[in-house]
């Protein structure tokens, strides 16, 4: 009975969707919430990334985001450790080095940008942590939008 | 005064702060864990201290670490509970020596699904903290390791928790990644390379070839240390699994493992072999295990005597393999039915690896009281 109950909570949900109608909600005051609410559970979670593990690049993405758009809310040493991170990266995705020269986020990170040549020759021109600019993080951060979604 | 926006942040620290507490009353059987335990409430109360700006850290990297140590918890809880598979995590801890992770202990979390998982590396607060800086010393780093309920007391059928361990190593040092960062000639030679679809962009054909190339190193590793029983999980859970953009096929998986252990030589396996060397040259990825003769012991019901480590990483297969044999099992195991064997099998080899354990303990306390 349940089952079938499901089925037409899934094909009202359909249909009110492809009216452009958020079916759960209008499913809740239509009568059927039980199944809108099994269907709720069964499909869906409160966030897209509920039980998603974060990259190990989890807080280089972090350091560069706020490199891009607050880069007063880094500490000198924070600077640093992302200077050294992308530019190690960069080195590594220029064929410089083996993987055990460098640090593990480095590696993953160089991977994600190994086919951005132009990118990688500007973090590799780098020589100091004051040369890591917004524009440049800006430029890492359309990269990683690609592959990682915050 | 909590600001509104730090409001659930600030809660949850302080609520995992008041379960670190209580699992701190707790027994543990390391002191390693105990001090971990001491070293995460530190940094709670670093992090809570915050709200005052005395030592202000990102919002967003503050909700990172609050999170590891979430996930740290619940393994940390799992490892408490007096239902740890001592044995495998025993013989995990082994397998991790030999990659050059002693600075490590392994806490466990019992599912209730079929799932085995490993936490990335980063789930784990020390890494965390080290990137941001906390000034907070670790002793050790968690290997956090999730595996089915059902198999608390089936140590053979946990051997996939060697794969996973893999997963660890390779988080740890991304050699399979600083492979696939430049591997544009070894694309072709992936095992499921027929099935990539030419519209997919270059750039996902890179990261199929990473992820595939991580799940199949993490089989190689297994089978080094467990040799059939790399594939045994696999093969009879999901032998019809096809590719995935995250996952080779059961087949090309199955196929790779025993190339590696008969010893075949492929373009794609050799580069596996490459990217794994030592210092010395040598490939880390070898066989690391020795069939111990449990047809004897197990025949009469008696727990197998394993004489070394090889032996201990042996026991897996060997057991696996005689409750496979056609003919076996010997009376008295005959009358009993298949499952009645397996979990008698299963007792056995955990008792194999207890005695192993004890013998082992005790030994180099004779040494120690010697030397």
């Amino acid at each position: 009975m349940s089952g079938i109950r499901l089925y037409v909570g899934l094909v009202a949900c359909l249909t009110l969707s492809q009216l452009g109608l958020g079916c759960v909600d209008h499913l809740a005051v239509t009568g059927v919430s039980f199944v809108a609410r099994k269907y709720k559970g069964i499909f869906m979670t409160i966030l897209s990334n509920t039980s998603r593990q974060e990259s190990t690049l989890a807080f280089v993405r972090i350091l560069v985001r706020n490199l891009s758009a607050n880069p007063e809310r880094l500490s000198p040493e924070l600077r640093e450790y992302v200077f050294q991170v992308a530019h190690d990266a960069a080195k590594f995705a220029q064929h410089h080095g083996s993987v055990t020269e460098f640090k593990p986020e480095a590696i993953e990170l160089a991977f994600q940008i190994a086919d951005k040549p132009d990118l990688v020759q500007e973090l590799s021109g780098m020589e100091s942590a004051q040369a890591f600019n917004k524009n440049i993080a800006q430029r890492l951060m359309d990269g990683f939008q690609r592959f990682a979604p915050a | 005064m909590v600001s509104k926006d730090s409001l659930l942040h600030n809660s949850v620290l302080h609520l995992i702060l008041g379960q670190l507490t209580q699992l701190a009353q707790g027994h543990f059987f390391s002191n390693d864990l105990q001090s971990y335990i001491g070293q995460l409430q530190k940094v709670l109360l670093q992090l809570a201290d915050t709200e005052s700006e005395k030592t202000p850290i990102l919002p967003e990297a503050k909700r990172l670490v609050t999170d590891a140590v979430w996930r740290a918890t619940q393994y940390l809880a799992g490892s408490t509970s007096n239902r740890i598979p001592y044995e495998i995590v025993y013989s995990l801890k082994h397998a991790l020596e030999d990659w050059g992770v002693r600075d490590c202990v392994i806490t466990t979390s019992l599912l209730k699904s079929s799932d085995f998982s490993c936490e990335r590396i980063n789930s784990a607060p020390a890494k965390i903290c080290a990137e941001l800086m906390l000034k907070t010393e670790f002793s050790v780093d968690l290997v956090q390791v999730a595996f089915p309920e059902i198999f608390e007391h089936s140590p053979i059928f946990c051997t996939p928790l060697y794969h996973e361990i893999g997963h660890y190593v390779e988080e740890r040092y991304q050699r399979i990644t600083g492979m696939a960062t430049h591997a544009e000639d070894l694309i072709e030679h992936l095992p499921d390379h027929p099935y990539l679809n030419i519209n997919y962009s270059e750039q996902s054909h890179r990261e199929i070839f990473r992820d595939h190339s991580i799940e199949h190193f993490c089989d190689i590793f297994a089978a080094s240390y467990v040799g059939e029983c790399a594939a045994f999980y696999i093969e009879q859970w999901a032998p019809d699994q096809p590719f995935t953009v995250t996952h080779p096929s059961t087949q090309s998986r199955v196929e790779l493992i025993h190339a590696f252990l008969e010893e075949r030589s492929s373009p794609y396996l050799d580069a596996l072999l490459e990217t794994s060397k030592d210092s010395e040259g040598n490939s880390m990825l070898k066989r690391r295990f020795i069939l111990p003769a449990v047809e004897a012991f197990y025949a009469d019901i008696r727990p197998c005597e394993i004489q070394s480590v090889e032996e201990l990483h042996g026991v897996f297969p060997a057991s696996l393999a005689f409750m496979q044999t056609p003919g076996f099992p010997a009376p008295p195991l005959a009358p009993m039915n298949n499952e009645k064997v397996a979990a008698t099998i299963n007792g056995l080899a955990e008792k194999s690896i207890r005695n192993f354990m004890i013998k082992r303990a005790w030994n180099e306390h004779l040494d120690k009281i010697k030397n």
